[in-house]
């Protein structure tokens, strides 16, 4: 009926754009590949240059929202894929795009892989970085307060720590949602006590992360020194300290390691790809130490690839996280529904 | 036109009507249902109604949008009777501020304003209501500002000669000859708060509306069918609420034509400035937080944005997003403005407000559902229009289209018909009265349109974000990216694009606002 027509109306709009671009195609024999990634995915520029001379594929990166949206929009698009390769799929996610069969399986054989990393990724995808989401701590404010950090999530429920902790909704933040993950890892069987504990506890829920790091957190203006962060987090507090920090001093802020979960992020060749082989390459590359090593400083990740070395400036500054909260993405992708629910009636 | 016009011209001004249906069925319409018959279910159709939150959801949603339409509406009619009213230099500055916030992407204002509010106002129904009048008064103001300025005063003092009261005459001549623009004033503010999203995931606390719920099950949850069940409903409603809207809508058609000049009213101008300040105390409230950090005052987020520096991690081409989201603006509003001025000379000449109603639609829609719809419907050759460049643009347009009706026709509705006839009588052709007789006179209101649009379009940030995007961050997606960091640096170049976003929002605003008396003019 009216889909005809209306698609045929945008077609003659989009007509010379469409002409233009495939006779500029069909002129050279060289693939281009398509990178769907998240929002955020900022490679330093000029990166994949040194693949494109090897190879001769051009690559191009097409962001497609937040995680949870790229995903949305994989799961609609299986088979008939938005691009080649996607780009940051995480642990939490990983199961649903494994459920609708977006990915045409492949795992890099390069060196150097994490093997631990592997072992999560199904045998689909590949893992590409990883990173932590923990409870950060404003140093000085904590100080003031003659209260030490905390050091468990026990301790955020107790009431030394009543009314001190800001938290992303698990329901409309990914960062939240980890947040939530990290608990019932800690304690698969009385997450629910802790979070009736915290809540007891005047834990502050908001929207985002944007909203609890730089409206309610005490280092920028707010009213509380416990806020769910990045590991990387405290890093960026130095680096990006305006006015700069003096030489050598601490880091602003600091983690309380109990409490990081780790996201692992994948990447894999999108089924419907025409170009499987070339995206394959493609994936090798971004595992390969020359990519894995422009990640750090970018992206605030650490790099899968164990061969990759570190800047100065990256490890001065960031303390691993060494015995992480982690959950498979098949427990999470079993019960993660029901554990926001759950969520959702003792906090909302 | 007369209804008593030959078919031929009645069959020609039909056309009018066509491109912007084909928009709004084509980029709304069509891929929600699209959407919904590929996921839904009878599982999903059912089911998703018991999900825990739905019900409170559906409550919360109505709650919220009645009282948030009201509010704004009483709220916008002092600055509205005021900008209308007065002169004084600075009148396109106070037109221009007042819009700025509906403007702006949620994140960078909302954050502003949660700033400031009180602490006692906890996060919940009556601070959504509150955020939802400060971003939406520009709405009534806009829709009701213009025509007020149109209102001989010479129908109040008559009124008042014979012995009404201020109010009285306020209610019984003032008020009927608003009519038209207060319910399109009601008619989007009411949809832009029942499908907010923004506002009420920063303020609503525990609380969701059901555009929320959209986003939560169809990404959260990655219940897709769930979630197009909830954008199907959300669409119906909204259809019969235009529906329905229809019959209250009386286009109020005045033969006033001649005004006298009148005197600044003292009280506008003082209702003017107060209103400014109120609207510029969040707006200044960012631009410090792209100049302060720590107690001091500081330019590393400005010289980040203007240098080559690459900081990692904060790699920003400020020069590159700018134009970007200027071409965008520029696209959107030359396919903006055209379908709306044949669409409001349609509306105008068949005296039906249906079409423009169902315009309205898309202001009532799940940008979710959109998002995803238009991924599903433009999917296969020669139609997969996905991560094509002009996407984002033409969606911009049909975001802007609805406003650009709402500013031109009220304006036109009011050309007295006798002009036309007269232009016909003399023998001018259809076209030939339209471009002597009605373009002259809304020209102010198309200039105005064009502002609205550009702004509509540089602001734009739901339907753009869900959109597969080819190297085409915008000004508020920057501004996102960077606020999604940390780090003092992270924080003032983020504040600092968004205050760079500000400024071409007011400089497209002022550009191209009428003055007062430009606005009796007509």
């Amino acid at each position: 009926m009216k889909t005809g027509t209306s698609a045929l109306a945008l077609a003659t709009i989009a007509l010379a754009t469409t002409v233009a671009c495939s006779s500029d195609d069909a002129t050279k024999k060289d693939v281009t590949l398509t990178i769907v990634a998240y929002e955020s995915f900022t490679p330093p520029e000029g990166i994949f240059d040194a693949f494109t001379n090897e190879t001769g594929i051009s690559v191009r990166i097409v962001a497609a929202g937040d995680a949870g949206e790229m995903i949305a929009k994989a799961t609609l698009t299986a088979g008939n894929p938005e691009g080649d390769v996607m780009w940051g799929v995480d642990n939490t996610l990983l199961s649903r795009a494994l459920d609708a069969d977006v990915f045409d399986p492949y795992v890099s054989g390069v060196d150097g892989l994490d093997p631990d990393l592997v072992a999560t990724a199904a045998d689909v995808v590949t893992p590409v970085d990883y990173g932590d989401v923990c409870v950060n701590y404003d140093v000085e404010r904590l100080e003031q307060l003659g209260i030490d950090p905390p050091t468990s999530f026990d301790d955020l429920a107790s009431p030394e720590y009543r009314g001190l902790l800001v938290t992303p909704s698990a329901l409309t933040s990914s960062t939240g949602l980890a947040f939530l993950l990290g608990t019932i890892a800690d304690d698969p069987d009385g997450w629910q006590q802790t979070w009736r504990d915290l809540r007891d506890n005047d834990v502050l829920v908001v929207g985002g992360w944007y909203e609890a790091y730089y409206t309610e957190f005490s280092r920028y203006g707010g009213e509380r020194p416990l806020v769910v962060s990045y590991a990387s987090s405290p890093p960026a507090e130095i680096l990006f300290a305006d006015p700069p920090l003096p030489d050598g001093s601490p880091a602003p802020t600091a983690v309380v390691a109990s409490t990081c979960f780790r996201q692992i992020e994948y990447a894999g060749v999108l089924r419907g790809s025409k170009h499987v082989e070339e995206a394959r390459a493609l994936i090798d590359y971004l595992v390969s130490p020359i990519f894995q090593e422009s990640m750090p400083e970018s992206l605030f990740v650490f790099p899968a690839n164990e061969r990759a070395t570190l800047s100065d400036t990256f490890t001065t500054y960031v303390q691993p996280v060494t015995d992480p909260l982690v959950m498979e993405p098949a427990t999470i992708a079993a019960s993660r529904d029901a554990w926001l629910e759950e969520w959702d009636a003792i906090v909302g | 036109m007369p209804s008593s016009a030959d078919p031929a011209t009645a069959g020609r001004v039909r056309l009018f009507a066509v491109p912007g249906l084909v928009m709004v069925l084509a980029l709304v319409i069509v891929p929600v249902f699209a959407l919904a018959s590929r996921t839904i279910d009878s599982a999903s159709l059912f089911g998703v109604w018991s999900r825990p939150g739905i019900v409170d959801a559906i409550r919360f949603t109505v709650a919220e949008t009645i009282l948030s339409t009201l509010v704004t509406v009483v709220l916008g009619l002092a600055p509205a009777w005021a900008l209308s009213h007065h002169s004084m230099p600075g009148h396109r500055f106070a037109l221009a501020v007042t819009t700025v916030p509906f403007m702006l992407p949620t994140v960078v204002v909302g954050a502003a304003f949660l700033g400031l509010l009180p602490g006692s106002v906890e996060r919940g129904l009556v601070a959504v209501v509150v955020a939802h009048a400060y971003f939406n008064v520009a709405v009534v103001i806009r829709t009701v500002a213009p025509v007020w300025a149109t209102i001989d005063p010479m129908l109040v003092a008559a009124a008042r000669n014979l012995g009404a009261s201020r109010s009285r005459a306020f209610v019984s001549v003032t008020l009927p000859l608003l009519k038209p623009a207060l319910l399109s004033a009601v008619a989007i503010v009411g949809f832009m708060c029942a499908t907010s999203y923004g506002v009420v995931r920063m303020l609503g606390g525990g609380d969701a509306t059901l555009e929320v719920e959209v986003y939560r099950r169809a990404v959260l949850f990655g219940d897709i069918a769930g979630a197009s069940t909830l954008a199907v409903a959300q669409l119906v409603v909204a259809a019969i609420c235009l529906f329905v809207w229809v019959g209250k809508d009386r286009v109020v058609f005045t033969e006033s034509g001649h005004r006298s000049r009148r005197r600044d009213h003292p009280a506008a101008r003082v209702v003017a400035v107060i209103a400014t300040l109120i609207t510029a105390v969040p707006i200044v409230a960012l631009v410090l937080s792209s100049i302060r950090s720590r107690g001091h005052w500081t330019l590393a987020g400005w010289r980040l944005l203007t240098s080559d520096s690459d900081v990692p991690g904060l790699r920003v081409d400020l020069p590159d997003v700018l134009f970007r989201s200027l071409s965008f603006a520029a696209i959107a509003a030359a396919i903006a403005v055209p379908i709306g001025i044949a669409t409001s000379t349609f509306a105008a000449a068949a005296r039906r407000t249906i079409l423009d109603r169902v315009l309205l639609l898309p202001l009532g829609a799940s940008a979710v559902a959109v998002g995803l719809g238009i991924v599903i419907t433009y999917d296969s050759a020669p139609f997969d229009f996905r991560s094509s460049w002009w996407l984002p643009p033409v969606v911009h347009a049909v975001v802007a289209l609805p406003f650009v009706i709402r500013v031109i026709q009220p304006v036109q509705s009011r050309i007295p018909e006798h002009l036309r006839s007269a232009a016909a009588t003399l023998g001018a052709s259809p076209l030939r009265v339209w471009a002597t007789v009605d373009v002259p006179l809304i020209s102010g209101a198309i200039r105005t349109a064009v502002g609205l649009s550009l702004a509509i379009s540089l602001g734009e940030f739901g339907a753009t974000s869900f959109l597969t995007r080819n190297d085409s961050d915008t000004l508020p997606i920057t501004v996102e990216q960077l606020l999604g960091r940390s780090g003092d640096l992270a924080r003032l170049a983020g504040h600092g694009v968004a205050v760079v976003l500000l400024l071409v929002t007011l400089v497209a605003l002022a550009f191209t606002t009428r003055s007062r008396r430009s606005w009796s003019a007509s």
